[in-house]
């Protein structure tokens, strides 16, 4: 596996973990959380840390860090959970998010300074209300290569001397040397030095010795007596090499273990004598005791590594034999292998409660089955065609193979099914900061995080959710002090659910703001001239005004919303789902946005129709009911329309044949069938085709990528005689005739 | 590589990610640099990924500086921190100084 493919992993896990730590967050938020939940999100920031070290980035890593060692505190019980430090959670969560965001190359590197000078100021005992101090605190501990090149500086030997020797080595953790004398723990000693060759196909010894660190080992000091001047400086080649100290307790063999695969690019030297004789060995000696082990490339090895910590930091530099001042015992190493160890407790106790074990797939292999999976699903329905042409129909391994093949669909279907709850997941933040730009109080209520529907939807409907958020928080509630005068709670409501409902997928968007202002609403359309001075709208219409193009009522224009680009931009992108998007909205109650999506856009349960001499598909999530109507119940109203009473309801009927253009469609109503079907967008509608032959399953094919864009046709599909079939998009053919609906209506009546 | 007025650093701002295919690039620009024999400045800012090519090619640069005698500064340096430490040198860096640059 190359790495790559071992690091797009690590993005998977990183947003499985944010998924969990968010979820976490908001239970202890809600109040609902409790230790497991603690727990929770410590193993999910754990596990982030773990690999951002193994993969070298580095700002992550450090983040995760110091989020981590307050979550540690917090899970102890050291740290009382309040709400302000809750909120502080949430805040390093966002800049967490963000971090994961900047490795993907999705998102600039955070401004991460304030939320860490908090951590590390409330970590070391400080008040969450005291920004200042935090930033100071921040300050201090802020790290800097200036410091770094003096430290250089001073372990380099002066360039005279500068092939010395041990006197080149950079004391590390000198300090440490002495409290491990004094925690009385018995160490071996290490060197380890990269060979040549060690750099060479992705190869990083950094994660080796981060695998050691993981061990409990502590690094003593760097050798930098090869590192060469710049002019003579091979970027293939390794030049540091590094002492280390493990504690005795840990076995010879894990130790090597890390260096098995590495073959002839990494030298790994033990030295079982004392830290005097090995400090004051010289390399060449130490070298000379040392066995030589093999490895693989480094870059595949999966660490979840800790950072270093070594002693705290003393005023300056020392000289290279000088000793620093006695630090506090034991660095990090070891309470950072209990933190893993806890970790690997939390994935036990996960299989112990029965956690469904799983495979991650490439997306490319899945699309492919899936593919195939529809190429057998028509096969078949050929080969059904074939036997009924031949009379064989009713035997049974027909009807066997029928009802494989559609469990075998389904199962390929449900492979690429995802909790919406990835999408859903981001709600919470975007809440928070539109709370803070607006000053508006929000409570987020959210539902159905569970709800499955195909990936490639989760994926698109991220954008078009958002804005809806945006849309209710901006415009839908009112401030706290216009609640409070229309005598609500100030807090506004903001609820998020999803739900399964015949097919498809609703996902609704609920405020309980103000409601939609439909006079304000008429009059900036009349203004933009979308509508005319007099005409006469339903509610209903003037609520989708807010979707045409460049309309927004605003006062402000505002980074949140109000440039007008958003909602046509939302039902456009819903369109293109396949979906509907729909407005309810009560003055002062507020509104709600319902997303009607499909659950797939791979496979449609459709009617079979004949509209002249074509096949066309009528996807049967739309269908209401048919029928053949009998001449009293049809009314002609002229120019060739007609409307439909069904059950004292008039409803416009629309020829599919007259709207497609299609040769040698019938003309009346009375000698088609008649198709009621429904839409979110035009309400009831009749649609008139020739006949209908059959009603099934179909495999989506796109027009537009074989073909080319055809209003009125959302897609095709191959029928078991191997005719292709388009697929009618009822919601624009419907909307042709939308406007004439009211006049018509009352002619008929 | 930004080059300034003759008593202006010449500024390098590291990638990203600096494997060593940055290294190669890096090392070009470093050696311009010191072709140049005015102070070199490097910003960190960005660096998201630093292996031991990159800090081997750091502490070549302070070598060099230190026997041309050069200035180098280097500015943003938080995010390469935890390497820093695991490369053991953390002890010797870390609040050791606070001074804006470093001269060689």
């Amino acid at each position: 596996m190359k790495i790559e493919e071992i690091q797009d992993i690590f993005f998977q896990e990183c947003d499985e973990g944010l998924g969990h730590a968010e979820t976490g967050l908001l239970a202890l938020q809600s109040g609902s959380g409790d230790d497991e939940t603690i727990n929770t999100i410590f193993r999910a920031v754990h596990s982030i840390k773990g690999g951002a070290g193994a993969f070298g980035f580095s700002a992550l890593q450090n983040f995760t860090h110091h989020f981590e060692t307050l979550l540690d505190q917090v899970r102890s019980g050291e740290r009382p959970l309040t709400p302000d430090l809750v909120s502080l959670l949430l805040a390093a969560f966002d800049t967490l998010a963000d971090h994961v965001g900047a490795i993907r190359g999705e998102k600039p590197m955070p401004e991460d300074s304030t939320v860490l000078a908090q951590l590390q100021a409330v970590v070391s005992g400080a008040p969450i209300e005291a920004p200042a101090e935090a930033e100071a605190a921040g300050d201090s501990l802020g790290f800097d290569l200036d410091a770094m090149i003096g430290a250089i500086e001073d372990s380099m030997a002066p360039a005279e001397d500068w092939e010395k020797g041990p006197a080149d080595e950079a004391p590390a953790a000198d300090a440490e040397d002495d409290a491990t004398k004094e925690s009385g723990e018995e160490v071996t000693h290490l060197f380890v030095r990269p060979l040549d060759g060690a750099l060479a196909n992705g190869g990083e010894p950094l994660l080796l010795l981060r695998e050691l660190v993981d061990l409990g080992a502590t690094v003593r000091s760097a050798d930098l007596s090869s590192i060469p001047t710049i002019d003579q400086f091979d970027p293939g080649k390794a030049y540091i090499g590094w002492h280390a100290t493990v504690p005795s307790s840990v076995q010879r063999s894990d130790i090597e273990e890390i260096f098995e695969f590495v073959s002839d690019c990494c030298q790994l030297t033990f030295d079982s004598s004392g830290p005097e004789t090995q400090a004051e060995a010289p390399e060449a000696e130490v070298a000379e005791a040392v066995a030589v082990e093999t490895i693989a490339p480094a870059a595949e090895q999966r660490i979840e590594p800790e950072p270093v910590e070594a002693a705290p930091a003393v005023a300056a530099a020392p000289p290279p034999t000088q000793k620093s001042a006695p630090a506090t015992p034991q660095p990090v190493a070891k309470p950072a292998a209990d933190a893993a160890a806890e970790a690997d407790k939390g994935g036990a106790t996960a299989q112990a409660v029965g956690v469904t074990p799983t495979i991650r797939v490439d997306l490319e292999k899945l699309d492919r089955l899936v593919n195939l999976v529809g190429e057998l699903v028509i096969t078949q329905s050929m080969l059904a065609q074939r036997l009924l042409d031949c009379g064989l129909s009713h035997i049974s391994e027909l009807v066997d193979l029928d009802h494989l093949t559609r469990e075998l669909q389904d199962s390929a279907m449900s492979i690429r099914a995802q909790p919406i709850r990835s999408v859903f997941g981001r709600v919470p933040r975007i809440v928070r900061e539109l709370q803070a730009s607006t000053g508006k109080r929000v409570v987020l209520e959210l539902e159905g995080e569970s709800t499955e529907l195909d990936k490639t939807v989760v994926e698109r409907i991220g954008d078009p959710l958002t804005h809806l958020i945006r849309n209710a928080v901006d415009h839908g509630l009112e401030t706290p002090e216009e609640r409070l005068a229309a005598g609500k709670q100030p807090e506004g409501r903001i609820k998020l659910s999803a739900e399964h409902r015949s097919g498809r997928i609703l996902i609704s968007v609920s405020d309980d703001g103000k409601g939609i202002d439909r006079e304000r609403v008429l009059a900036k359309a009349i203004e933009r001239g979308l509508v005319g001075p007099d005409a006469k709208l339903s509610n209903e219409e003037i609520d989708n005004l807010i979707f045409a193009a460049g309309f927004s009522t605003a006062q402000t224009v505002s980074n949140i919303s109000g440039r007008g680009v958003g909602m046509d931009v939302v039902r456009r992108n819903i369109s293109a789902l396949g979906g509907r998007i729909t407005i309810s909205s009560r003055p002062g109650e507020g509104s709600t946005f319902t997303m009607a999506l499909p659950l797939t856009l791979a496979i449609l349960d459709g009617m079979i129709v004949t509209v002249g001499e074509q096949t066309f598909v009528l996807p049967l999530n739309h269908i209401v009911e048919t029928l053949r109507p009998r001449a009293d119940i049809v009314k002609s109203i002229g120019a060739g329309q007609s409307m439909l009473n069904v059950r004292g309801h008039w409803l416009p009927v629309l020829s599919v044949g007259r709207e497609l253009s299609v040769p040698g469609a019938r003309s009346e109503p009375t000698d088609a069938v008649l198709i009621v079907v429904e839409s979110e967008e035009t309400g009831r509608r009749v649609l008139m085709v020739d006949a209908i032959l059959d009603q099934r399953q179909v495999v989506i094919k796109s027009l537009e990528s074989n073909y080319g864009r055809v209003d009125g046709i959302a897609g095709a599909t191959i029928l078991g005689d191997g005719r292709v079939a388009l697929i009618l998009d009822v919601e624009a053919i419907t909307s042709t005739i939308k406007h004439q609906i009211e006049p018509a209506r009352s002619l008929a009546a | 590589m930004t080059q300034t007025e003759a008593s202006q650093p010449v500024t390098i701002a590291l990638a990203p990610v600096i494997d060593r295919s940055a290294v190669v690039q890096h090392l070009d620009e470093l050696r311009a640099a010191f072709a140049t024999g005015q102070p070199i400045e490097i910003g960190c800012g960005e660096v998201q990924q630093i292996g031991q090519a990159g800090l081997q090619l750091l502490a070549s640069t302070v070598r060099t500086c230190r026997e041309r005698d050069i200035a180098i500064s280097f500015k943003d340096c938080r995010g390469i921190e935890p390497v820093i430490r695991l490369a053991g040198l953390a002890d010797m860096f870390i609040d050791s100084t606070n001074s804006a640059g470093t001269s060689a």
